[in-house]
Formats: C-alpha cells, sequence, structure tokens
C-alpha cells in the first residue's frame, strides 16, 4: 500500500543523492513561505499605507479647521463693519492677517498632500475665492460679502469632507470612523457655521428695535438647522460610545459641553422668540453664543489629536507585526534549516562510516567497527552492518588464523617433502650402491681368491724348479750320489701337479683374474656414465649407452627377476640432464623389476615418436602383474605406493614425473592387470634454450 | 697321508649365478672336497636331491630363485646339510630373508678369504658329520630302549626343572609394549618382561627361560654380545630378536655368532609374532631333546678356539653376581 502510493516520489528520490534531496525539500518548503511572508507583508504594508493616508486627511483637516474658523470670524466682523462698528475694520485686518497665515498652513499641507487626497484643485479655487473676498472686502455690498463668505464657508466644509473621504477617514472600519468624522469633521463644523450665522443675525437684531417677521423667521430656521444638527451629534456619540470604547471617554466631555451650551442657546433663543419680547437678546451676552461655537471647534480640537494617536499606534502595530512576521518566518526558517542539516548530516555521517567500514572490510583493512550513534532506521541499518562486519571480522580472523594455521602446515609439510625427497634420494643412492657394491664385489670375489690360490700355486711351481735346478746340478756335475733319488722326487711331484691341474689351474685362475679386473673397469665406466657426475648441465647424451650404463646398475635387481630385451634405434641423441634423466630410468627398471612376481621379461625400447622426430622415446615394458585400473591415475601422485610401509617411499614416480616434466617431455603408462605395464618416456632432442640458463631443475614433487 | 686314498671325499655344493665365481670356488676345493656347481637354484636342488650334500655355499642374487628361497628348501630336502650365503652385498632384507626363511649357519661377504672360507667348509663339514652320527646314534638308541635322556656333554649343566608352561623372557621393551605382549601370550606360556640386561640376568638365574626376546639397541653394551653371553651359558634359550633397529652388521653378526632364531624387524603383525614364539620354543624344547640339532653348539664343540671380546667378559662377570646374588638369596 505505502510502497504503491509513494512508488513515484521513492522513483525520483531514488535517484537523487542526499544533498540532492535534502535541497529540494528545503527549496520547496522556502518557495511558499517567502511567498506567504511576501503577500502578508504586502498586506501589512498597503493597510499602513492607508492608515498613513489617514494621518495626511488628519493634518489637512487640521489646518483646514483654522482657515474655516477664521474665515467665520472675518465674516462676523465685516458684518460689524457694514453695520457701522468702526472698530471692526480692525478686526477684520486682523482677521485677514489670521486667514491668511491659515492660508499658509493649508498650503503647506497641500503641497505634501494635495495630490495624494486629489484637493489640489478645490483649495485652489478656496484660494481664488479668498482672494476676491478679500480685495474688495470693504467695497462689498453687505448682502454680496454674506453671500461670498457662505460659499467660502461651505466650500470648505466640502474640502473638509472631501479630504476625510479621500484619506479613508470616514470609512476606516477598524475604529468606525464613519460616526467619528460625522460629528467632529462635518455636524460640529455645520454646527459652528449655524451658531455662527445665528450670532451674526443676532448681531443685526441688536441693531433693530423691533424683531421684524423676516427676522423672526431667521432665527425659527436657525433654530431648526441647531436642533437637529444637535441630534445627529447626540446619536454619533452614542454609536461611537457603543462601538468605539476607547474613543469615548476623551470625545465625551467635550460633547457634553458643547450639547449643554447648545442647549442653553437654544432654550434662550426659544424663549425670546417665543414671547418675542426680544428683552433678553437686546442685552444679551454674546458669549452664550460664543461658547457652544467653541465648544464645536473643541470637540473637533481634542478628537483628531486622539485619532492621529489611535492610527499612529495602529501602524507602529502594523509595522511591528511585519518585522514579526518577518523575524518568526526567518526563525522557524533558520530552525527547520538547522534540523534539516542535522538530519542530513547525521544521515551523511552513518552513510559515510559504513562507507569506510565497507571501504576498510573490502580492503581487509578493517581491525574495529565505528560505533553508529543514530537510533533511527538508518542506524538500526548501520547497527545491522555493523554486526555483519563483526562477523566478518571474526570470520577474518578466523580465516587469518586458518590461514596461518595451513601456513604452518605447510611449511611442516614442505619440511616433510624435502625430507622424504631426500630420504628417496638416499634410498635410490643406497640402492644403486647395494647394486653397484654386488656387481663389483663378484668380480672382486673370484679375482682375489684367484690370486690368493695363485700364490699357493706359485710355491709349488718354485719348489718344482728347485728340484729341476737340483738335479741339473748334479748332472752338470757328475754327482750319482742321490741322483735317482731326486728323479724319484721330480717325477712324483711333477705326477702331482699333474694330477692337480696346478699348471692349467693357473693359467685359467690368470686369464679369469684379468677377465675380472676387466669387468670392474667396465662397471666403473659404467657407473661414471650413470651418475655423470662431472656433467651436471645439460648434455647431448647418447640415450641408448645411458641405458646400457643404467642396466648394469640395476642389474643385481634385475638379474634374478626378469631377462632384459633390448630393441635400441641406433645413435639415438637426446638433450638431458643425464644423471636425473638415469635416475628417472633406474626408477622405472627398479619398479618393472619389483612388480614382476617370478620370472619375467622387460623390453626397452627406444625410438624417435612417429610424426614427430623431435622427441626421443624410451619405452620399458615388464610382464608385471600390472596397475590396478582405480590406481592408473595415481600413480604419479606424490607418496601413492602398494608397497609396504617401510618398502617404497611413494616418491619415486612423482619425481621421475617432475624431472621429465622439466625437461619439456612427459611420462606416459599403459598397463593392464595380469599382462604388464608399458611407461612412455618422451623428452624432447633438443631442450628449449632457455633451460640452459637454469640450473639443474630441482627434484620437489609437487603437492597439490 | 696316512688316510688311504679311497677315503671318500666329502660333497659339497657351490651355486652361483657368476661361472667364475664357481671356477675359482672349484679351484679352491676340489682337491680336498668333492665339488658341485650349479649357476641357479633349480639346478642346485637337482644335485641335493640326488646326492648327500654336506655343505652348500649359495650367493643371494641369482636369477630365478633367490639364495634364501634355495637354502629354505634345502632345509626341507637335507636338514643336515649345512647351509651358508655367499653374498656380493648384504642388503638387510636377504640377510634376515637368510635367517628366517633359510636358518643359515654363516653369512658370508664377497670377496671373501681363502682360507676363512675352507675353514668354514671344513667347520660345516664336521659339523654335519657329527649331526649324522648323533642322530644315527639316537635312533640306535631309541630303537634299543627308551629310559634314558642324554645330558648335554661336557659343559657346565644347570639343574633345570621341565615346567609345564614354558617361560618367555622379553628384554627391554616400553611398559605399554610388553603390556600389551603379555596380555597377548600371557595364557600360552610365562610371559616375563624385565627392562635391563641385570634384571634379564636374575631372571633367568631364577629359572629356565625358553626363549629370550630382545631388543638390540642398549645404551650402554651391545645386544649380541647380551645374548651371545646369555647362549653360551644357556645353550638350550633360543634368542630371536625383534628391533626397529635396521643394520646389516649387527643382523650379520646375530647369525654367525649368535645363530639367532628369528630377526624381526618392527613393525610387525602380531599374529606372526605368536607364531614366532610358538616356534622357538618348539625349538628350545628339541635343544633340550636333542642337543645335536643346536648347530651353533656343535660347532662350537669342534672348534672351541674363539676370540672372546673384552665386552662379552664383563657381560659374563655381571652374570656371574646375578647368578651369586640369587644363591645367596636361596640360602
Amino acid at each position: 500500500m505505502r510502497q504503491a502510493i509513494f512508488s513515484l516520489g521513492a522513483l525520483l528520490m531514488n535517484r537523487l543523492n542526499y544533498l540532492q534531496k535534502f535541497a529540494i525539500v528545503l527549496v520547496l518548503l522556502l518557495i511558499p513561505s517567502g511567498s506567504l511572508l511576501y503577500i502578508v507583508a504586502t498586506q501589512i504594508t498597503q493597510s499602513v499605507e492607508y492608515s498613513q493616508k489617514e494621518l495626511t486627511g488628519i493634518s489637512y483637516n487640521a489646518a483646514l479647521r483654522q482657515f474655516y474658523e477664521k474665515v467665520q470670524s472675518h465674516r462676523e466682523y465685516s458684518v460689524q463693519f457694514f453695520l457701522g462698528d468702526s472698530t471692526a475694520e480692525a478686526s477684520m485686518a486682523q482677521a485677514q492677517q489670521e486667514i491668511e497665515l491659515a492660508v499658509l498652513r493649508v498650503d503647506s499641507s497641500d503641497t505634501q498632500f494635495g495630490d495624494a487626497l486629489a484637493v489640489r484643485e478645490q483649495w485652489k479655487n478656496i484660494k481664488i475665492d479668498w482672494k476676491n473676498l478679500k480685495s474688495r472686502a470693504f467695497t462689498h455690498k453687505i448682502e454680496k460679502s454674506e453671500e461670498l463668505h457662505n460659499k467660502l464657508v461651505s466650500d470648505a466644509l466640502a474640502l473638509v469632507v472631501d479630504v476625510a473621504d479621500n484619506s479613508n477617514l470616514t470609512l476606516d472600519t477598524d475604529i468606525e470612523t464613519y460616526y467619528l468624522m460625522n460629528i467632529t469633521n462635518f455636524k460640529v463644523l455645520q454646527m459652528t457655521e449655524a451658531l455662527s450665522q445665528s450670532k451674526n443675525l443676532l448681531r443685526s437684531i441688536v441693531m433693530t428695535p423691533k424683531l421684524t417677521p423676516e427676522q423672526r423667521t431667521a432665527f425659527t430656521v436657525q433654530a431648526g438647522n441647531i436642533q437637529p444638527l444637535m441630534a445627529d451629534i447626540a446619536d454619533a456619540v452614542n454609536r461611537i460610545n457603543t462601538y468605539n470604547q476607547p474613543v469615548s471617554p476623551i470625545v465625551e466631555p467635550s460633547y457634553v459641553d458643547l450639547k449643554s451650551n447648545t442647549d442653553q442657546y437654544i432654550e434662550l433663543l426659544q424663549s425670546e422668540i417665543l414671547d418675542d419680547s426680544l428683552r433678553t437678546l437686546r442685552g444679551i451676552d454674546l458669549n452664550v453664543i460664543e461658547r457652544p461655537i467653541k465648544a464645536g471647534y473643541d470637540v473637533f480640537d481634542v478628537q483628531l489629536p486622539i485619532l492621529k494617536n489611535l492610527i499612529e499606534v495602529r501602524i507602529t502595530n502594523l509595522q511591528n507585526q511585519v518585522l514579526i512576521y518577518i523575524a518568526g518566518t526567518i526563525l522557524v526558517l533558520i530552525f527547520v534549516s538547522y534540523l534539516l542539516g542535522g538530519f542530513y548530516s547525521s544521515v551523511i555521517d552513518t552513510v559515510h562510516t559504513l562507507e569506510g567500514v565497507a571501504t576498510q572490510l573490502n580492503e581487509g583493512k578493517i581491525t574495529e567497527v565505528v560505533e553508529v550513534e543514530t537510533r533511527d532506521e538508518l542506524g538500526r541499518v548501520g547497527r545491522s552492518f555493523n554486526q555483519i562486519a563483526l562477523s566478518l571480522l571474526s570470520r577474518n580472523k578466523e580465516l587469518e588464523e586458518n590461514r596461518i594455521q595451513i601456513e604452518s602446515t605447510n611449511r611442516a609439510l614442505r619440511e616433510t617433502q624435502t625430507a622424504l625427497v631426500q630420504g628417496e634420494k638416499m634410498a635410490s643412492l643406497g640402492q644403486m650402491v647395494a647394486g653397484l657394491a654386488h656387481e663389483i664385489n663378484t668380480p672382486l670375489g673370484y679375482v682375489k681368491n684367484n690370486i690368493e690360490m695363485m700364490i699357493g700355486n706359485q710355491q709349488t711351481i718354485n719348489d718344482a724348479v728347485e728340484q729341476y735346478r737340483k738335479l741339473l746340478d748334479m748332472l752338470v756335475n757328475g754327482v750319482e750320489d742321490g741322483l735317482e733319488q731326486t728323479v724319484t722326487d721330480l717325477a712324483n711331484l711333477s705326477t702331482e701337479l699333474e694330477k692337480n691341474t696346478v699348471l692349467e689351474d693357473s693359467k685359467t685362475m690368470l686369464s679369469q683374474a684379468l677377465v675380472g679386473t676387466e669387468r670392474i673397469q667396465e662397471l666403473i665406466k659404467n657407473l661414471r656414465e650413470f651418475s655423470r657426475l662431472d656433467e651436471a648441465d645439460l648434455a647431448k647424451v647418447d640415450l641408448n649407452s645411458a641405458l646400457d650404463a643404467t642396466l648394469v646398475i640395476a642389474n643385481n635387481v634385475i638379474k634374478n627377476k626378469a631377462v632384459v630385451k633390448k630393441d635400441y634405434q641406433p645413435n639415438l641423441m637426446a638433450e638431458c640432464y643425464p644423471a636425473q634423466y638415469n635416475q628417472v630410468v633406474l626408477n622405472l627398471l627398479t619398479n618393472a623389476a619389483q612388480a614382476i612376481d617370478g620370472q619375467g621379461t622387460i623390453t626397452i625400447r627406444t625410438y624417435k615418436e612417429p610424426g614427430n622426430p623431435d622427441m626421443a622415446v624410451v619405452k620399458i615394458s615388464d610382464t608385471g602383474k600390472g596397475i590396478a585400473r582405480e590406481n592408473i591415475s595415481k600413480i604419479f601422485e606424490p607418496f601413492f605406493t602398494t608397497k609396504k610401509v617401510g618398502e617404497g617411499t611413494g616418491l619415486g614416480l612423482s619425481i621421475s614425473y617432475k624431472i621429465i616434466e622439466k625437461h619439456g617431455g612427459s611420462i606416459k603408462v599403459e598397463s593392464e592387470v595380469g599382462r604388464g605395464t608399458d611407461f612412455f618416456v618422451r623428452i624432447p632432442v633438443v631442450q628449449p634454450r632457455l633451460a640452459k640458463k637454469e640450473s639443474a631443475p630441482a627434484m620437489q614433487p609437487s603437492v597439490n | 697321508m696316512a688316510k688311504p686314498i679311497v677315503e671318500e671325499k666329502a660333497n659339497i655344493l657351490f651355486v652361483d649365478d657368476e661361472p667364475m665365481i664357481l671356477s675359482s670356488l672349484n679351484m679352491l676345493f676340489k682337491s680336498k672336497y668333492k665339488v658341485y656347481l650349479a649357476e641357479n637354484g633349480f639346478d642346485a636342488l637337482e644335485i641335493i636331491k640326488s646326492v648327500p650334500i654336506k655343505v652348500v655355499v649359495s650367493d643371494q642374487r641369482m636369477p630365478g630363485m633367490l639364495g634364501h628361497e634355495l637354502l629354505r628348501q634345502v632345509k626341507e630336502i637335507s636338514p643336515n646339510s649345512v647351509r651358508m650365503l655367499l653374498t656380493g652385498y648384504s642388503d638387510l632384507d636377504a640377510i634376515i630373508g637368510s635367517v628366517n626363511a633359510g636358518e643359515v649357519f654363516r653369512f658370508i661377504n664377497k670377496p671373501w678369504q681363502g682360507e676363512f672360507m675352507l675353514y668354514v667348509v671344513k667347520l660345516g663339514v664336521e659339523i654335519y658329520d657329527k649331526v649324522t652320527k648323533l642322530q644315527e646314534d639316537e635312533m640306535q638308541k631309541k630303537e634299543e630302549t627308551i629310559t634314558e635322556e642324554n645330558p648335554v656333554s661336557g659343559h657346565r649343566v644347570h639343574i633345570e626343572v621341565e615346567e609345564e608352561s614354558p617361560t618367555v623372557l622379553f628384554v627391554d621393551y616400553s611398559e605399554e609394549e610388553t603390556g600389551r605382549l603379555v596380555d597377548k601370550y600371557g595364557s600360552a606360556f610365562n610371559a616375563v618382561a624385565v627392562n635391563s640386561i641385570d634384571a634379564a640376568f636374575q631372571e633367568m638365574a631364577k629359572k629356565p627361560v625358553s626363549v629370550i626376546v630382545s631388543n638390540i639397541n642398549f645404551g650402554d653394551v651391545d645386544g649380541v654380545s647380551f645374548l651371545d653371553t646369555v647362549r653360551r651359558e644357556y645353550p638350550n634359550t633360543v634368542s630371536v630378536i625383534l628391533t626397529e633397529v635396521k643394520d646389516a652388521q649387527l643382523a650379520i653378526r646375530s647369525i654367525n655368532e649368535l645363530n639367532v632364531f628369528r630377526y624381526l624387524v618392527k613393525p610387525m603383525p602380531e599374529d606372526q609374532i605368536s607364531h614366532t614364539l610358538e616356534k622357538a620354543i618348539e625349538r628350545s624344547k628339541a635343544f633340550k631333546a636333542t642337543p645335536h640339532k643346536n648347530v651353533l653348539k656343535m660347532a662350537e664343540e669342534i672348534a672351541p678356539e674363539r676370540l672372546v671380546r673384552n665386552e662379552e667378559s664383563t657381560l659374563r662377570l655381571r652374570l656371574r653376581a646375578a647368578q651369586a646374588l640369587l644363591s645367596k638369596n636361596k640360602h
């Protein structure tokens, strides 16, 4: 199930090394979290810009409010001026200066934010209108002046509304500024305007003795304007109290102040208008109407900084939020990267450790395993691997011990072999000496005996000669006394010599002794031929002569067992190490003789291999008991023997095999139980020149 | 020249595949003996069968039949013929074969000394004559009376009590080996094992020993000398050498000086040892019953002069000491 689901992933992952795997995982983690962070940061930045635009609106409107108030004051003074108050001219000039200051302040804000709030044109028009108004401030008719002033005020109020709208202040859902703006920027400013107009109306009333019906209507309208405004404000304040808890405690006092002053004025106005006396109104302290106006501006002035502060706090919070997001994300990424790095490092370390162990194992250099520290699946694999390594290690150790043991066994075996080969050499030497001693002692036996006998015979002959001389003396000197006796003695002696065949025997003894010494001489010659002690190097040898010499050495082994038949190809020469070659032939002849129970025949044939004249073959056949089929393949193995313990080392044939092999030849055997055995010894007529450089081939049997 | 010419010459036979050897020997002996010559074993056997031959001297290595095989057959056909081996080279197998199969009287190496040859052949002829005469006397006696036992004449005689079970003395083998031998043969005869020469002497002084089976490689003394000392003192004790020593010279001495009954080379199958022991006991009994069968003793009676080695004198002293010790204890 798991494998089926993840087969594609596994396919991909299997193609990558660990560094690539981790890189992929890290990249896949970085891209979405980076994008997410970017989106969040962008959104927050937009919120910040949104709020900053609100701040521009606040600054703009704060400046505009001064302008608005001063234009109202200027209108009031111009009304007084037109009513004939000469002191009003100075106040107008004063107000004009203040308006110019306010214009400068609004200009400053406009330069900064006018484009952003899209109100530059509006303000420019207001400034033009003001210039027009100012230039003819003292020359307009009162109605025209009032109309221009009223337009300027309403344009300024419209600008305030636009600024509030364009700067998002009206509709900031976060702090429910709609109501706040409604009260502070619009309702409160409208309120001050209504009160201000009411105040101007009041000033004109003061000038007239009786309240005209037009004036009464105007007052009623004024009151009618102010009352719904106040109700709206009250409603908005309620809403602020409900929705905008943080602001309400600060707005509330100024609002309470505004309400009470406004209520006072409305009450006064209604009572005066109702009883129509205008008593009170004539002597009215204009401060009664001045107070709600001032309270209205107070509301405006108290509210703006609070709002400003709120937005600034919000901006700070948002900016902090971005920082927290960025820092948090970076921290998380760093932490994750760190963990991944650790993971990678642990994986790589384990893998490297295992690799190292594997390499060492492979090179056979390992002495101990490295501890794997990870506890995960890979660690488990590592520990299994370590166990394998440990068991390999112990097995290696066993193998090493076995190897050492085998080496020492081999060494012992080699030593034993050398000893055995030496023993075999000594045995064949002994055999040779035995044969030779026998061959020499036989002629020596009769030569010595004959000579001993000859010494005795010589005495007899000397005695006879002495007698003859005695007889001769007698005859020459004519001595007759004892002559007859001497003749009789001589005749007896002669008969004795005749009878014992002394003279005849002596001849035989001497001639046979000579034959005997000649035979000994011949034997010594053959011995030299056989052993070739003075020719340890490669030599060209007449194989037939070599065979004959060896036959003499082997004679005492062969002669009581077999008749030797020879079938030699004349002048069969071959290069060989004569002493070693003869050793092989002696070994084969001895074996042949030993294979024969009772009497048999040994046939020796020499010839060049048919079809291959470069090979000289000596074939030694016997009529012995033959070699059993199952033994034929083993006869050249070292230590294989069918002889009784102590009668043969089992090395003879294996050494022979080795010698002929070194000659570049071969020994072959054909045998049949009951019929006999044929050995074929093939050697090249000419040895490769290489072989000449070497010393005589060592006679080590090969042990497989 | 007191003897009349008509006196018959003794028949002797030489066998060798080398005609010149035969010719030479013929010339040496023909004046005093009737010499028969044969170039191989088969011809020799034909002669033995047709003529009473007193001494046979054979070569060892000959085509057709080895010397010791020939002598073995000679022993069967003509047991009184004195058999000698004349060989060019003494390899141990030939020597052991000649002892164990042919029971030869002498082992002679080529080239030989003419005088010695004449001497041993003469000795052989005399032994033949004496043994034959004793045999004839015995036959005659047997016919006359069966009562008297014929004691060994002319020598000091120990009172030898016939025992039911003959004693076999093993000298100088490992405990394990003798233990095995005793276990195996203990029931057939009284087997005793000792591990030194002096212990052997003491044992032999106590009671008669039929067969002594001995090693030959003692540390201090030569085994042949030891056994020769024993044989001279107790002529009816048959000696068997059982050893791993393969020494041709020791083997030849054990024949020529000791007339050892068997020379066995280890390892030797145990049933073969057992067989040899039975034969040896039989031989010992025969020696007691008919002393003339002890060929060496006959030879010594005929020719007592002999060089006694220093070592043997010492051994003799030790033997006497053992005997003295024993008799003292008895008193």
